[in-house]
């Protein structure tokens, strides 16, 4: 046997899967279904070649092996950007120390003191679609809610949260072909440089930029590289994966009125409803890593070098983890659902995201308890492989 | 009933304290602290609950008996 065949996955796993196709858009959850039920270790030959693992026991090694599996070379297939995101794309010890700057500010202490304020933006953006009476779940609320906090709690002007936004929706969501969405993209990000460098001098007080500019890791203080590599991906994260998820949830409590109902009768099952909402439409569908050491995982030897693909929508409905797993089941209780991802790149913004969804779920319900959906006007994200979500979810009230 | 905290597996998703509040605390930064809890009578099936919810699996649970009721492995 030569060295190149050892190389080579077996053709019994290779499976004709690209979570960029066609076929992925339209049905992301039928194909990751199929591919854990028949295939749950992948290979794919498409976009040079990965591993796509679909079971939650799979996905939970891969994300804790920090060892095996680096996240320094991107955790997305392909790769979008040259721009760094960090901490998402690093490795310890770098990885650890970002994180001990970033955690303690977005731990549920602070974030549950944005809380009365959230709500309140919630419950105005509502305000307004009501006396329009027509708007749009994503437009009007979800996305000016999530644009206005994430960019007030870094510094940044959150009036022009829709420049930041815009740029990052037309890749995560595919809205704009992505030659043309990466032109914007690198304009935002200059601007978002400019930004940066303008407030060094004198950043909001209490803002993540002021504890930035003050931050070490390493022994030493952040480079400006390294700053802007971290608004980049709060940016990212903060602007993107919330919205997806109100949109999602709002969509399917449209549908269906018992849901609805039960929501309105008892908000004290909100919390387990969200993490529902969460286990079932992911917005982060996935993210990879590349093998720094050769690993044994179900039966498949993965070599260094090789990418690999984590499905968290896949392991989500992992049946070996959860019961009824198709099942949308707002009293599911315990729901280790992966949403946030597990181990230690686990979501740094997990705790506000929580409370995003919540404010915008309960203004809705609270302001427009009947509102109906436009189905005919729905638009689906061009690209679910990246982002799982609704470009436009209309409702008249 | 007890409750061990194996800290090196907490990732402060803080699903403990959610399910729990009062009884499975956090500290500053959002980790558990549970690293020795005695549960009080009345809320052993709240915290056991709240164990299982985590997704690190950072919590064990012990009946009085030192007996594991989770997790299973």
């Amino acid at each position: 046997m030569d060295e190149a065949g050892l190389s080579q996955p077996a053709p019994a796993v290779v499976r004709d899967f690209d979570h960029h196709g066609e076929g992925y858009r339209a049905n992301p959850l039928g194909m990751l279904g199929e591919l854990r039920r028949t295939c749950p270790f992948a290979w794919s030959e498409h976009h040079g070649g990965f591993w796509v693992a679909t079971r939650y026991e799979t996905v939970v090694a891969v994300s804790r092996n920090l060892g095996a599996f680096s996240s320094a070379e991107g955790t997305v297939i392909p790769t979008v950007s040259d721009r760094r995101f960090l901490p998402i794309e690093s490795d310890p010890p770098e990885l650890q120390d970002i994180r001990s700057v970033l955690v303690p500010l977005f731990a549920p202490r602070p974030m549950q003191a944005e809380a009365p304020r959230i709500r309140a933006e919630a419950a105005s953006l509502v305000a307004a679609i009501c006396a329009r009476g027509e708007g749009d779940v994503v437009l009007d609320l979800a996305q000016p809610l999530t644009g206005r906090t994430t960019l007030r709690l870094i510094g940044l002007p959150e009036d022009e949260w829709h420049d930041y936004a815009g740029p990052i929706h037309d890749i995560t969501m595919g809205s704009l072909p992505l030659e043309s969405a990466s032109s914007n993209f690198e304009a935002m990000v200059e601007r978002m440089r400019a930004e940066i460098r303008r407030l060094r001098s004198s950043p909001p007080p209490g803002s993540v930029l002021e504890r930035l500019f003050e931050g070490e890791i390493l022994g030493r203080r952040l480079t400006e590289d390294e700053i802007d590599g971290i608004v980049l991906l709060l940016l990212g994260g903060g602007l993107d994966t919330s919205q997806a998820l109100i949109g999602s949830a709002a969509v399917h409590l449209g549908r269906t009125p018992s849901h609805r109902r039960a929501l309105i009768e008892d908000p004290s099952r909100m919390d387990d409803a969200i993490e529902e909402f969460l286990r079932l439409w992911p917005p982060t569908q996935a993210q990879s890593r590349t093998c720094t050491r050769t690993t044994e995982l179900m039966g498949q030897a993965v070599q260094p070098g090789q990418k690999l693909l984590m499905s968290y929508a896949a392991a989500n409905r992992d049946p070996a983890q959860f019961e009824d797993p198709e099942t949308v089941d707002l009293a599911r209780n315990p729901n280790r659902q992966l949403a946030f991802g597990i181990g230690p790149h686990r979501c740094i913004g997990s705790h506000l995201a929580r409370i995003e969804i919540d404010a915008c779920l309960r203004a809705l319900l609270d302001g427009i308890p009947d509102y109906r959906l436009r189905e005919d006007a729905l638009v689906f994200s061009r690209d679910p492989g990246l982002i799982y979500g609704y470009l436009r979810v209309p409702i008249t009230v | 009933m007890k409750i061990q905290l194996d800290r090196s597996l907490c990732q402060g998703h803080a699903r403990c304290a959610a399910k729990a509040p009062g009884l499975l605390l956090l500290d500053e930064d959002g980790y558990s602290t549970a690293f020795d809890l005695d549960v009080p009578s009345g809320q052993e099936s709240i915290a056991l609950l709240a164990a299982r919810n985590c997704p690190e699996r950072a919590l064990r649970v012990r009946d009085d008996a030192g007996n594991p009721l989770w997790p299973p492995d």
